[in-house]
């Protein structure tokens, strides 16, 4: 999985919220990203997800142009904003209905991605009855159900325990030796540190800078080819 | 050559279309409970009205199930404020298109920044949860209307009004209706079908304009649109399009019948067009 972000830029109204972003993702690498509210981190995910559409510049995901060649990832999991399910069903149910749109899965995988979570893939709770942090934990069985290629999360610690961090940790280990790219946001920094092969630091739409958790990296802009 | 590729789709916008109706009304079934209460509650009052005009006249026979359906969505006549009457409020017909787009509210909306997101991201085509949208639209409206017309149906139960006939002296005393009207069944496509088409325009209507609009501006447009319809007697405010009592049929210099459902169906397609294109290329960003 290889993504180029190259020189992308997005303005709504009148303001620049992405800032000539060049960036090369690889496989089998975490990347963290960090900076204050509001200076982009969630913009970014929604370009990757071809959410939104650029103003100028691309997106390429394994050779292919977002908005040009696809409208979407081709394989993409996410969690963006707070996970939101149908409120009569259960869990299992919720889930259910979302791999069938693409029929990639069968019933024992989204019980172990549930189970994965630290959930009951047998409870018949709906949910409705859900504490957050229950909910959490679906949204990001939601987005890894089906292995993805590329995952996405955003702030995926919220309202988790110490036991659900520590699940994430490994599901994010898990997707590192799958080869995806996985993008996450986390206003933690020392968690952010250590789920993190690279962190990205972004301040106004700009990438400022690039950390890894030993050191930090000169604020160097590397270009795709 | 087939596209292998159509099966899948045909599938996947199946899906789209199934969920979009669970989630958007059985899901919401205590939502739509209103409409059969107010209709039921309408047809004890008209048909206790219409009895009494029935005997009053010696009209003979006794009302029908038709003739309640005929007096619950015939509308109202234009509004001339120089006679002097008072403006008297379609209840029942403002209540089904207003509450109609209650339902519709925001649901697109919070759908494409909760659950239909996660779909979208799945499914991959824009178009396949547009599509989803204006068909549950669609559904909801015909909901509405069964639930409306089952309303009546058990009032006309409990007052033993079945008969599917209409009493055309009845609406000719009543509403000046022409006996013209009942002729050939004309008035099931007058009272049924063009409400139940209009109702679909608007909601269509107001789906699109959410793009643009807030959910609750979107709804004081088109509620802004009934009410002008309910005051004018013009072919470019809609809600005269549902009218029996403001047809051509029924009304010298009324609402021509062809006028009123060529704009309902133009409405429905452009709206639908409109809103395919938009969201082909929107940015779906956060609520």
């Amino acid at each position: 999985m290889l993504i180029e972000i190259n020189d992308y830029t997005k303005t709504i109204h009148g303001a620049t919220v992405l800032d000539q972003i060049s960036l090369r993702m690889e496989g089998g690498k975490v990347y963290g990203l960090k900076g204050p509210n509001g200076c982009g981190k969630t913009m970014l995910m929604r370009a990757v997800c071809g959410l939104i559409t650029p103003t100028s510049g691309s997106v390429v995901i394994n050779g292919e142009t977002l908005g040009k060649d696809i409208s979407f990832p081709r394989s993409v999991g996410a969690l963006l904003e707070n996970p939101a399910f149908i409120s009569n069903y259960s869990g299992f149910q919720n889930l259910k209905l979302m791999a069938s749109i693409q029929d990639l899965i069968d019933d024992q995988t989204i019980e172990d991605a549930i189970a994965g979570v630290g959930l009951d893939p047998h409870d018949r709770k709906k949910y409705r009855k859900y504490s957050l942090g229950m909910k959490q934990r679906l949204g990001i069985a939601n987005a890894i159900m089906e292995n993805p290629e590329l995952l996405i999360l955003d702030e995926p610690l919220n309202a988790l325990d110490k036991k659900g961090v520590a699940l994430v940790h490994q599901i994010l280990d898990h997707f590192r030796a799958q080869g995806a790219v996985v993008i996450l946001a986390c206003h933690d920094p020392l968690e952010l540190a250590s789920l993190s092969d690279e962190i990205l630091l972004i301040e106004n739409g700009r990438v400022i800078g690039r950390e890894t958790p030993d050191h930090t990296l000169p604020a160097v802009m590397e270009e795709a080819p | 050559m087939d596209n292998p590729q159509t099966p899948r789709r045909a599938r996947q916008l199946a899906l789209q279309i199934r969920y979009d109706c669970s989630s958007g009304i059985l899901h919401v079934w205590y939502k739509l409970l209103p409409v059969p209460v107010v209709f039921l509650l309408a047809a004890a009052l008209f048909y206790q009205q219409a009895d009494h005009f029935l005997r009053l006249w010696e009209i003979g026979g006794r009302v029908s199930l038709a003739d309640l359906v005929i007096l619950l969505f015939q509308g109202m006549p234009p509004f001339d404020p120089s006679t002097g009457d008072r403006f008297e409020i379609p209840a029942t017909w403002l209540f089904v298109n207003l509450y109609t787009a209650f339902l519709i509210g925001g649901y697109t909306q919070n759908d494409l920044h909760g659950c239909g997101q996660m779909l979208l991201l799945r499914s991959k085509r824009r178009g396949q949860w547009w599509l989803g949208k204006c068909v549950w639209a669609a559904a909801l409206v015909l909901s509405v209307y069964l639930l409306a017309y089952g309303g009546v149906l058990l009032a006309g139960l409990a007052a033993g009004a079945l008969s599917p006939a209409p009493t055309p002296a009845l609406h000719v005393q009543m509403s000046s209706i022409g006996e013209e009207v009942f002729e050939g069944g004309r008035w099931v496509f007058l009272v049924m079908v063009m409400p139940f088409l209009t109702s679909l325009a608007l909601s269509l209507l107001q789906m699109t304009l959410s793009f643009f609009l807030k959910p609750s501006f979107s709804f004081i447009g088109i509620a802004s649109l009934l009410v002008v319809s309910a005051f004018f007697l013009s072919p470019a405010c809609p809600g005269n399009y549902s009218m029996l009592l403001r047809s051509e049929a029924v009304l010298a210099g009324g609402i021509p019948l062809w006028w009123g459902a060529a704009a309902d169906l133009l409405m429905i397609a452009a709206s639908a067009a409109v809103g395919y294109r938009y969201f082909r290329h929107c940015d779906i960003l956060h609520k």
